[in-house]
């Protein structure tokens, strides 16, 4: 079991650091303790292994430990944290979730659901005697998709070492990104950064406080960090390296902050739920190329599109058909640039504005509003239109208290120097609240 | 909605959209000013950003309405050739919807 060997590197590690949570920091010591415990816990419960269990709630030292349990249990996990509380029945029911813990008062309260769990991807990891991970897609092109994982598979990348990190654990564990990160940092010895909540300053003082070395977030956080001022007000000298993913860079964004932070390594990464979390290399600090790929994946280009093939691919959809071809790769839905090895992701197919026949990428909309002064955030999606098909449609955030009038003024003049005609936003929306999702995603779908 | 009122929003719109255009590109504000077909002064992108700031200032005015939809683009005389077809365009929008 690919867990033990996780349990004898937190053993190992001994009084060091685990897992700060706020000003508070757990030893690998005490989370090895709380691990022991749940595995009793668990040996004694009516649980049975492979059932599906799901985790609500946040980080804690306990639903860290409760996870590494119940994978050495052999259980299906589905983890739901408070990013995604609106949808937990949906979830649960999608994941025929048979028994639940439930965070209460930093307590976890166990219940069954009476569900059965029979979905034939389950009956395949049952089979196989592996434990499970149930995560869903966030919904941002379409809807949430159950993506099931063979848990032991995922792990297997984290044995060979790596580096031992200070790592601010941007992501919740219901997100590949967030679990892709707690890993690395136990099976590495490292120590995980939990901020009590992810406002730009929180973020800033937790890497102050704990001397962070590593910050995996996505364009959108950054560019609130860099508009917030909190990066001044801390001390982030300890930082050497900022990944980011889960959408395109806007180049206004990756320029800035080359620009304040020289000392800073910038690293693009790429990564699906569906297949995991790639090595990717950045070109350069300040270059939006990116080299993906690794041992365990292959990639191609199809009609401008990236397909991924990974030894640790998801098994499959419980709510949605295979998306894999023949040959076993995954087509990503997203749109790439292409040379040599090196590629440029555009965005997701599904965002593509077509304005009467000319294509339009709203990052790099995005990227263009995002340069004007005054503006803090900003969300480019399509709106359907008889005269041009669809038009390109902004809803920004300003700091500046102009009206509309003026803004739209200010804004097609910045515009016209910059992109053609046919990119600039004819319909736009001055907002009061930030675009993105609990995840720091922006949400691009709107329903026209 | 008076006529006159209407025209009004339409001009306003209009210098809205001179605004950010360069001085040798200037729309001249006057009754026989081709706006859009042969020899207009706005092509269709520049069209539909017209007719969404004319709807956002009617907007201002509690008036919900599309000014492009289907019908519109089926017309057999454009609504969209000159400031007084687009405002009588509104105004017949407006008395449909009300």
């Amino acid at each position: 079991m690919r867990i033990d060997f996780l349990k004898a590197k937190m053993r190992e590690a001994g009084a060091a650091d685990a897992v700060a949570i706020g000003e508070n920091c757990i030893s690998y010591q005490v989370l090895s303790e709380r691990l022991d415990y749940w595995q009793a816990y668990l040996q004694n419960s009516a649980i049975p292994a492979g059932a599906v269990v799901s985790i609500k709630g946040d980080y804690s030292a306990d639903a860290i430990a409760l996870f590494l349990a119940l994978a050495d249990y052999k259980a299906i996990i589905i983890p739901l944290s408070n990013d995604s509380a609106t949808q937990f029945d949906e979830f649960s029911e999608i994941g025929q979730v048979e028994y639940e813990f439930v965070a209460v008062d930093n307590e976890y309260q166990l219940n069954a659901t009476q569900t059965k769990a029979d979905h034939v991807i389950y009956q395949q990891i049952r089979q196989k005697g592996t434990p499970g991970l149930v995560l869903f897609s966030s919904g941002s092109t379409g809807k949430s998709k159950a993506i099931v994982h063979d848990l032991e598979a995922l792990l297997a990348k984290f044995t060979v070492p790596r580096n031992t990190m200070r790592t601010v654990l941007f992501l919740q564990f219901d997100h590949i990104g967030g679990i892709n990160t707690l890993l690395y940092t136990l099976a590495n010895q490292g120590m995980a950064i939990i901020p009590e909540n992810r406002r730009p300053i929180t973020v800033c003082k937790a890497i102050e406080t704990h001397k962070g070395e590593v910050l995996p977030t996505s364009p959108t956080f950054l560019n609130l960090l860099l508009l917030s001022g909190a990066a001044h007000e801390s001390d982030l000298s300890t930082l050497k390296l900022v990944t980011y993913g889960t959408e395109p860079m806007p180049a206004s964004t990756l320029e800035a902050m080359n620009k304040h932070f020289p000392q800073i390594r910038m690293l693009q990464t790429y990564g699906l739920s569906e297949v995991g979390i790639l090595r990717s290399k950045s070109r350069d600090s300040d270059s939006l190329w990116v080299k993906v790929g690794g041992e365990d994946y292959q990639t191609k280009i199809v009609d401008g599109k990236l397909c991924i093939k990974s030894k640790s691919a998801m098994l499959g959809y419980l709510n949605a058909p295979s998306p894999f071809d023949e040959d076993g790769y995954m087509n990503t839905g997203d749109q790439v640039e292409q040379d040599g090895e090196w590629i440029r992701i555009l965005g997701r197919e599904s965002e593509i504005i077509n304005v009467g026949g000319e294509k339009v990428y709203p990052a790099e909309v995005e990227s263009v509003v995002l340069q004007l002064d005054g503006v803090e955030d900003v969300a480019v999606y399509s709106l359907k239109h008889p005269i041009t098909g669809m038009t390109v449609a902004a809803e920004i955030k300003i700091t500046t208290g102009e009206s509309l009038r003026e803004f739209k003024v200010r804004l097609r003049n910045h515009c016209a120097k910059l992109i053609p005609a046919f990119k600039v936003p004819s319909k736009i929306t001055l907002i009061d609240q930030y675009t993105h999702n609990a995840r720091f995603k922006r949400m691009r779908k709107r329903t026209a | 909605m008076e006529t006159n009122h209407i025209t009004q929003i339409v001009l306003n719109a209009l210098s809205l959209t001179n605004e950010s255009r360069p001085s040798t590109h200037q729309i001249p504000l006057t009754d026989t000013t081709v706006l859009f077909g042969q020899n207009g002064h706005l092509d269709s992108m520049a069209l539909v950003a017209l007719l969404m700031d004319i709807e956002d200032a009617l907007q201002e005015q509690s008036i919900d309405v599309s000014l492009s939809d289907e019908k519109a683009m089926s017309m057999s005389r454009s609504p969209f050739k000159d400031i007084p077809s687009i405002s009588q365009y509104i105004h017949d929008v407006i008395a449909a919807q009300a």
